[in-house]
């Protein structure tokens, strides 16, 4: 139960910080801004709003928080490790399409992805990492005409 | 499993091949040549652009496959077209706002980092209220503004745009209106009509309709010549002493470019089948019916749209940055102050 | 009885027919995939079809239009995607729904009243265009900015447990779409020095990142196990059965079109409505709302397909277009030469017949492609997930990258996918920030817009206040704020 309460002050400050955190960099923008305008028709006027509405927000919920009483299941324990990892595949991948093109970055990022997710019989692998860039080319190419990298 | 593998057998070879045909290079021109036009689908230059990219496909034997990428002011667009392959697989159709781009902080590009095809087209500006607006004249509307000023609502389609760029020349003769800056054109004209704004300043081929069934009525022509088919509307510089050399400027000259370093061989071909395009019945029927004028006419050689660009990016740079619009001086960019 | 006489031989047409059908199964696909929009395909479409015959044109747009609009349903049950913003109310319901195995149910939900709403919309089109036309151009600022307030104040009680968590995610959707060229002042904002961010935070990438990669982010870090798949159950729903929310369908219908008619709201706006009236009035619904109820699919669906109508209204009557697609729908009339105005509908009456007669078919071929294709497409679950996810992974980054063929739209993409995962693990809900990010802006720009007007009136207050709709607005927004925030809440537990 302190856990859950933890958790929720937790967000509270988050959202407390973003909000302020935004509030004053826009603040600071209208002071330095060039182009003349009156303070509501400022292009900052709405997010300076958007922080202030975060910050009481984040005060809701931290008296919220203070108040809870009820104990909430232990969530469990995530893989973040795998989320990581996915993560940097897919950034490689992001990266490798612009080098190499679109096909074999897409054959070798299903490749390795599957082959990471447990799936190791070559028979389903490679007809995947190989089929679904070429569809999806096609499709995409000579079918909606989009230009591929 | 085998089954299916056996099954995707066929296709695959049949991707393959039609892939293998894609990419089979030709000769300039390409089999297909994008058409980048850095504005949403429905608008002036996106309606344009597709009527002459279907011209031009036809003189060159192509197809030209019209892309609209929108965004900043149309700076996403311009910068793809400029970041594209450099072998005019892709050209650019766009508005004004690259001349004012650097000024409004929206970009580093302006007209200079591309080479001009052809000038195309200029929609004309019309002044119109709403159709059970008091005002009948454009004497009746004027004589308003001038006696209130800041007073007298007109809406727009936001700074930087031709639509600001008219009220600011009406500023210069001592006709303020209190400006309010709407998404687009139809927002526009649709807010004259909801009653929020007195008057506004429309690309005629968008309220021709509205006009026509007396949802708005049309006062004045922003320019120095009357309208064939309005005979009886009278053009702003009759209203306005000395401002024909304002008003002569088309302030939306909507024009095909391609990024700099394009080859000149490629720029030629393509200049020579733009001078053919615009000859095609197709589209100058659809020009005349929605009464666009007709740039190519007007700037015929490469000196000429240059000229013009340099003149149209000094005038609107200069109004924008006097009105305390823009974020920069024009100064910074070196662009002359040339009245 | 003359609108029916005018569109009868087209109805008739197999010409006609073949060339909605065409259209209908292009829709089908191109709604399904993530990231792939209608106003995509049809944008395509107007470069495909500027040679046909008129009404060979509009038969195949209205097709992808009407179809398109449904078949986001398709991966928003199936995986979680909404394929356009408007779907993203339907995985609150629709992927609850599918993961308990009823996805075959949810489909045949989704379908059914997609197709009642689509008809509602296009016959409200047909019979009641110039009222609402009325209706929709006396929206001022004001009233835009109040209705994007209305629709957001719903939004946190709506999808949260906490409603400050609710209301707080929809922040984070409207500071994103507060980035890029200020509407007002022209002037880049909130970009950070990033070139790329002037064009503002595209809203399919951000979709695609918040549901589709943070889906793929949550199934890897919960784990996967060996060779799970969620199992489907071919359960038989009657048809009676179904047809028994109609009633309330033609509620979230009407909301839907009017929506739809007020240019720039559009069907998340109206889907997000309905699914808050839905919300009030079933009392006692299947399962708790969001959790798997059918009643939060039938909201959806009816209200985002009856946008398709009202979208069409003011581009017909106005030459004003309601959404994206209608933008594109726009863009065809010119290039064929048409007018739409006021007179359109008297005058060019027979390319009118040809836009309702199109999209009647469209309606036609919805509920036959979807009570066909559901039962075979929702076999996509028992794909494995280690294989489904990687792919899934694909079909986001193409997505993302085929709206506007930016790379940095990649990039964003991943980025929504990380905070999408952040978010859910610390219980703040994902879909109003895309309802923030499709208000935010609006909002912003038609505040200022409102005080610009007011600020030169002689009497600003009642410029800014003084309408009957303005007034109506203002005090649905207030009750809606009061009633769901927590102040509120402890004033009644007080009482009892």
């Amino acid at each position: 139960m302190r856990l859950w309460k933890k958790e929720k002050a937790q967000d509270a400050a988050v959202m407390l910080l973003l909000g302020a955190a935004l509030t004053l960099h826009c603040l600071e923008r209208i002071t330095a801004s060039k182009v003349k305008a009156p303070l509501m028709m400022s292009p900052y006027l709405f997010p300076v709003i958007l922080g202030g509405a975060a910050m009481l927000l984040g005060c809701l919920l931290l008296r919220t928080a203070a108040a809870e009483r009820q104990d909430e299941a232990e969530p469990p324990r995530l893989r973040l490790r795998d989320v990581a990892a996915v993560l940097l595949l897919s950034a490689a991948y992001d990266v490798l399409m612009t080098r190499i093109g679109f096909i074999p970055a897409t054959a070798l990022y299903l490749l390795a992805f599957i082959a990471f997710l447990g799936e190791r019989r070559p028979f389903i692998l490679i007809p995947v990492a190989a089929l679904t860039p070429l569809v999806l080319y096609a499709v995409f190419k000579l079918g909606l005409g989009v230009r591929m990298p | 499993m085998k089954k299916l593998i056996r099954r995707f057998i066929p296709v695959l070879l049949l991707v393959l091949l039609t892939i293998c045909f894609s990419c089979a290079s030709a000769e300039y021109p390409f089999k297909s040549v994008t058409m980048i036009v850095p504005y949403g689908a429905g608008g002036t230059t996106d309606v344009v652009g597709r009527q002459f990219a279907a011209a031009l496909g036809k003189t060159l034997g192509t197809t030209f496959v019209v892309e609209n990428q929108g965004g900043a002011s149309g700076a996403i667009g311009c910068q793809a077209a400029l970041d594209a392959d450099k072998d005019g697989s892709v050209v650019l159709f766009t508005a004004e706002s690259l001349g004012t781009q650097r000024v409004m902080d929206i970009s580093a590009m302006s007209y200079a980092d591309f080479s001009p095809i052809l000038v195309v087209a200029n929609d004309p500006k019309v002044l119109v209220v709403a159709g059970d607006s008091p005002y009948n004249t454009i004497d009746e509307l004027l004589s308003d503004i001038a006696a209130q000023p800041y007073m007298v609502q007109m809406s727009y389609t936001g700074p930087g745009g031709s639509g600001h760029v008219q009220a600011l020349i009406m500023n210069q003769y001592g006709y303020i209106p209190a400006l309010t800056p709407y998404g687009s054109g139809a927002d526009c004209y649709r807010a004259v009509m909801s009653g929020e704004v007195v008057f506004t300043n429309s690309n005629y081929s968008t309220v021709a309709e509205l006009i026509k069934s007396g949802d708005l009525k049309l006062l004045a022509v922003a320019a120095t010549e009357r309208m064939a088919q309005f005979p009886d509307v009278p053009a702003l510089s009759e209203k306005m002493e000395n401002s024909e050399a304002l008003l002569t400027i088309p302030y939306t000259p909507l024009s095909l470019l391609v990024a700099k370093d394009v080859p000149q061989e490629i720029q030629d071909a393509l200049r020579a089948a733009a001078l053919e395009a615009v000859k095609d019945p197709d589209f100058t029927a659809f020009m005349e019916a929605n009464s666009i004028d007709k740039l190519y006419e007007k700037y015929t050689t490469l000196d000429e749209i240059s000229a013009f660009y340099g003149e149209w990016e000094s005038v609107v740079s200069w109004l924008i940055y006097d009105a305390g619009a823009a974020a920069h001086s024009p100064e910074e960019f070196d662009i002359p102050r040339v009245r | 009885m003359q609108t029916i006489s005018g569109i009868l031989p087209l109805m008739t047409n197999p010409r006609f027919i073949l060339y909605v059908m065409l259209g209908a199964v292009a829709g089908l696909f191109v709604g399904a995939i993530p990231g792939l929009s209608v106003s995509m395909a049809s944008a395509l479409l107007v470069s495909i079809t500027y040679t046909w015959a008129t009404g060979d044109a509009m038969a195949t747009i209205m097709g992808v239009y009407v179809v398109g609009v449904f078949s986001g349903a398709l991966s928003a049950i199936l995986i979680n995607i909404p394929g356009a913003p408007s779907s993203v109310v339907t995985t609150l319901d629709g992927y609850p729904m599918a993961r308990r195995g009823e996805a075959y149910k949810a489909l045949r939900y989704a379908t059914v009243y997609s197709f009642v709403g689509s008809v509602f919309g296009l016959l409200a089109m047909a019979v009641v265009a110039r009222p609402i036309t009325t209706l929709a151009v006396r929206f001022q600022p004001m009233d835009y900015f109040l209705l994007a307030l209305f629709g957001l104040s719903t939004v946190g009680g709506l999808t949260a447990k906490s409603f400050s968590k609710g209301l707080f995610a929809a922040l984070i959707g409207i500071f994103f779409s507060l980035i890029g060229l200020d509407p007002i002042m022209g002037t880049p904002r909130l970009t950070f020095g990033i070139q790329n961010l002037k064009a503002g935070v595209a809203t399919v990438p951000a979709l695609v990142g918040l549901f589709g990669f943070a889906e793929v982010l949550s199934v890897v870090a919960e784990g996967i196990r060996d060779g799970e798949v969620t199992g489907i159950r071919q359960q038989k729903v009657p048809m009676g059965e179904i047809l028994k929310e109609l009633p309330h369908s033609l509620w979230y219908c009407t909301v839907g079109t009017l929506v739809g008619a007020l240019p720039g709201a559009g069907g998340p706006v109206a889907s997000f409505l309905a699914y808050g009236q839905a919300k009030r009035l079933v009392k006692n619904p299947s399962r708790p709302f969001g959790e798997g109820a059918y009643e939060g699919i039938v909201a959806s669906e009816s209200a985002n397909n009856a946008c398709i109508g009202g979208a069409l209204i003011p581009m017909l009557t106005l030459a004003i277009p309601g959404d994206a697609v209608t933008a594109i729908i726009l863009s065809v009339f010119y290039v064929h030469g048409l007018k739409p105005g006021p007179t359109f509908m008297k005058m060019d009456v027979a390319h009118f017949y040809e836009v309702l007669a199109g999209g009647l078919w469209g309606c036609v071929f919805l509920l036959i492609l979807g009570l066909l294709v559901a039962p075979r497409i929702s076999r996509v679950i028992n794909v494995p997930k280690r294989v489904l996810m990687p792919i899934v992974c694909v079909l986001c980054v193409i997505g993302a990258y085929a709206c506007n063929k930016r790379i940095f739209d990649v990039g964003m993409m991943f980025f929504f996918g990380i905070l999408g995962f952040v978010m859910r693990r610390r219980g703040f809900p994902t879909a109003p920030v895309t309802l923030g990010l499709v208000l935010g802006s609006m909002m912003d720009a038609n505040f200022r817009r409102s005080v610009s007007l007011a600020s030169t009136s002689k009497v600003p207050l009642v410029t800014l206040f003084g309408r009957p709709v303005t007034i109506l607005l203002l005090i649905l927004t207030a009750v809606t704020l009061l009633t769901n925030t927590p102040l509120f809440a402890c004033l009644k537990a007080k009482k009892q």
